[in-house]
């Protein structure tokens, strides 16, 4: 053996010793960065003696992260939804609120109840005047929180489209490099870390799978099985709208989504790119929201028709439509239009006696003839069979409609929060899991303890073979 | 050989989701506890709340319907009050007016006329009372009078009557002043021909009781009085044998129509009791469906307590855990 391989070995100990100190600091300093993967140094026994360091790896445990972006997708798929359906259920209010759909119909029966007891009482008849006006107010304002929300999620899509197609750009270009990096035997560790980053970023839009391919190049498809990049990224393609009407639909005028050349159909909850914020904002826009404004459309529909056919000998009843009198069949955004007679509503000239003595009539009548009052309350009491299925098909009263639909909404968005809890632990489980194979400071020092144990060793050895070569020296 | 590490973010991760868990727990119990009431009714109901709004609705129209009572009873008590003076005014004449015929001395005819007039007058006058603002005998016009002051109505009666010889023909007279379509009807009586509607005091149930100052039994009333009080007008002045002709053919008229009046009590009587049952009725149905509310979204005091308790001490422990793992840090030890 010969004293120069042995300083040779103790060269090669120590650049070991150096290289692994710099991974750890390294590691120690993105302690808590996230999406850092923990460097490892590895080393073998060098051919002519000593040590090599092979590589600096990244730790990362690939299917605990597709898990865990799956599970971030579907959160925010169902918090999506959930926003959504809450703004509905807000707007026409919950069973225990003063101010819901039903609560405002009930209010409307009381008032006119009372209003029949004392029909002489202008405070009673303004009072059911502003009763009925307080109803058509809030049914107008829950239509066009749907149409606005409706109007949210077309603008949504266009921003996650706009999203996805950038940020699987920007993983392309960040392939590229990694390559480029992997090819000249240099460190593209950071630059992977960056393209994790990336990738999280944009795989709450759609879950996202991560295949391996050479040089550290990744491809990435949908939980679903749509390839999204491989090499190039697949464009995907969607034209947001301008403006939201109550009758607008998919393909007419609202635009699909296409991936490549291929429309994808979003409306299939198992379709291509199914289970994330884009499946939630699509089904927000298609199905979830027209169902809610088909089921306020028939409320109003309701309360429009029965009023108008209670026999009152009125040319039209106590709501119109816009003015108006109800056509025969009911068209999208009724909700929005419907609106309190002129003939009784203050703000447009109308008075509050009309309601005691007809909506025609020009002059006040007998202040004591409650009978009109008493069937107006009685037309909201009658249970009879909507023309529409959105709220059932059992003959129900106008009140018992309203309180139908605000039993609706209440459920739809309780079943969304029931998912929403169950996607935020899974997600919370396996971010946790995630994070644990992150770097551990204690691990860290320990090992740095030991580096420089062995650097220390090392340069012992040097010392020692230096010293020996002066023993020769001076032979 | 590695071992698996935990990583430094996993540890603090998991504080914060538990810190951010307790806080809400915490703020929600806080809640229900001081109101007693769920803070999340969805939840507490499992996502169905159509029973809640059903009762929220029945409490809305029952507190309506016991305002109608309220008001339907007030009218009616004052009506039937009207009705019972008048009947008490029509017994008074008849009795005095039967003591005079009799031949009893202590009242004269003359006292029993003035009697009588009075009597028309303070009929007339309790026709057109009201009760809080409706007039009560004036139909569906319950904003205006019911009937012409007395005097007026007494001077027509005297015209129609002063110079007429015979009881016989004065009786006509007065027959055919109250005779429906007469000038009672187009002259004195200025309310509505319409009576106010029946008033809804339960679900399906309205009770009607709205005598009008026009009804047979009010118009029989007025018209005995009436036919003694012209007496006092001046009519079949002189002629006392006529005039005592005319006092007797009265009596019969005023005991009859005294009956009539006690009949139309008795359907005010029997209102009343309608009232009382639906007055009951109604708070019977108010205490039991606020009953039925709270038991779908009270909640277990005690139990939200212990939560509430339990919570805080989670909450407590998990700060001492906190700073504990903060402290236990390998670089403390290697200096």
């Amino acid at each position: 053996m010969s004293i120069s391989a042995a300083l040779n070995a103790a060269q090669s100990g120590l650049t070991a010793a150096s290289r692994a100190a710099q991974t750890v600091s390294s590691n120690v300093a993105n302690a808590l960065t996230p999406g850092y993967g923990v460097r490892e140094v590895s080393v073998s026994s060098a051919d002519l003696g000593g040590v090599s360091v092979d590589a600096v790896t990244r730790r990362s445990d690939i299917a605990l992260v597709t898990e865990r972006r799956a599970a971030d997708a579907s959160l925010a798929g169902a918090s999506t939804l959930l926003s959504g359906l809450e703004s509905v259920r807000d707007a026409v209010g919950t069973a225990d609120a003063e101010g819901s759909v039903g609560a405002r119909l009930g209010d409307l029966e009381a008032r006119l109840l009372e209003a029949a007891s004392r029909p002489d009482s202008a405070q009673r008849l303004s009072a059911a005047v502003g009763a009925a006006g307080a109803f058509v107010d809030t049914l107008n304002a829950a239509g066009r929180t749907i149409q606005e929300a409706r109007l949210t999620a077309d603008r949504g899509i266009d921003a996650a489209v706009g999203q996805l197609n950038e940020g699987l750009g920007r993983i392309a270009e960040l392939n590229d490099r990694i390559v480029r990096l992997t090819a000249t035997g240099n460190d593209a560790n950071a630059l992977i870390d960056q393209r994790h980053r990336l990738v999280d970023e944009i795989s709450d839009i759609v879950p996202l799978k991560q295949i391996e391919r050479e040089n550290g190049r990744v491809a990435l498809i949908t939980g679903t099985g749509r390839l999204l990049l491989d090499g190039d990224p697949v464009p995907v393609t969607f034209s947001g709208t301008n403006g939201m009407s109550a009758g607008a639909a998919l393909g007419a005028p609202l635009s699909g989504l296409a991936v490549g050349d291929r429309a994808v159909d979003m409306t299939n909850p198992r379709s291509q790119m199914a289970g994330g914020r884009l499946e939630a904002l699509f089904a927000l826009r298609d199905t979830v929201l027209l169902a809610a404004q088909a089921r306020l459309d028939t409320l109003a529909f309701e309360v429009g028709t029965r009023f108008q056919d209670a026999g009152l000998g009125d040319a039209a009843g106590l709501f119109t439509e816009a003015g108006a009198p109800l056509g025969a069949t009911s068209a999208p955004g009724l909700a929005q239009r419907l609106s309190l007679s002129a003939a009784v509503d203050p703000g447009k000239g109308g008075a509050a006696w009309r309601l005691r003595d007809g909506l025609g009539a020009g002059a006040p009548g007998l202040s004591g003839d409650g009978t009109r009052l008493s069937a107006l309350a009685e037309t909201l009491g009658r249970p009879a069979t909507p023309a529409g299925t959105a709220l059932g098909t059992g003959a129900l009263s106008l009140v018992a409609l309203g309180d139908a639909l605000v039993g609706a909404e209440t459920a739809a968005a309780y079943g969304v929060e029931t998912d929403l809890s169950r996607a935020r632990g899974r997600s919370e489980a396996l971010t946790e899991a995630e994070l644990a194979t992150g770097v551990n400071t204690d691990a860290e020092m320990q090992k740095l303890m030991q580096i420089e144990q062995s650097y220390a060793a090392n340069a012992r050895v040097i010392q020692v073979a230096g010293s020996l070569i002066d023993r020769i020296l001076e032979i | 050989m590695s071992i698996p590490t935990i990583g430094d973010l996993s540890q603090s991760y998991v504080s914060r989701l538990s810190m951010s868990r307790l806080g809400r727990e915490l703020t929600t119990l806080g809640r229900e506890v001081t109101s007693g009431l769920t803070a999340d009714v969805a939840a507490h109901m499992n996502g169905d709340t159509a029973p809640l709004a059903a009762v929220e609705r029945g409490l809305d129209t029952v507190s309506a319907y016991q305002t109608a009572i309220r008001e339907t009873r007030v009218v009616a008590g004052a009506a039937q009050l009207s009705l019972e003076r008048a009947q008490t005014r029509i017994g008074d004449v008849a009795a005095d007016a039967m003591k005079v015929a009799g031949g009893n001395l202590s009242v004269s005819l003359d006292t029993v006329a003035a009697a009588a007039r009075q009597g028309f007058s303070g009929m007339v006058s309790d026709l057109g009372t009201s009760a809080g603002g409706v007039r009560l005998f004036a139909g569906a016009a319950t904003d205006g009078p019911a009937l012409r002051p007395a005097e007026e109505i007494m001077a027509d009666l005297a015209a129609a009557t002063w110079d007429l010889g015979t009881a016989d023909e004065v009786d006509a007279a007065i027959e055919a002043y109250f005779a429906d379509g007469g000038p009672f009807d187009t002259n004195d009586y200025l309310g509505a021909t319409q009576s106010r509607a029946p008033v809804r005091v339960g679900p399906g149930d309205a009770v009607d009781f709205a005598p009008r100052a026009d009804a047979t039994e009010i118009r029989a009333g007025l018209k005995a009085l009436a036919r003694i009080a012209v007496l006092d007008a001046g009519a079949l002045s002189g002629n006392q044998s006529e005039r005592m002709a005319l006092l007797s053919s009265g009596i019969e008229d005023a005991v009859t129509a005294g009956e009539g009046l006690i009949a139309l009590q008795a359907r005010g009587g029997a209102v009343e009791e309608r009232l009382e049952l639906a007055a009951t009725r109604a708070a019977a149905e108010r205490s039991g469906l606020e009953t039925a509310r709270l038991d779908m979204i009270a909640i277990d005091p005690f139990e939200a307590a212990t939560r509430l308790e339990q919570s805080q001490v989670q909450l407590e422990s998990l700060y001492a855990v906190t700073a504990r793992l903060s402290r236990m840090s390998l670089s403390d030890y290697m200096r």
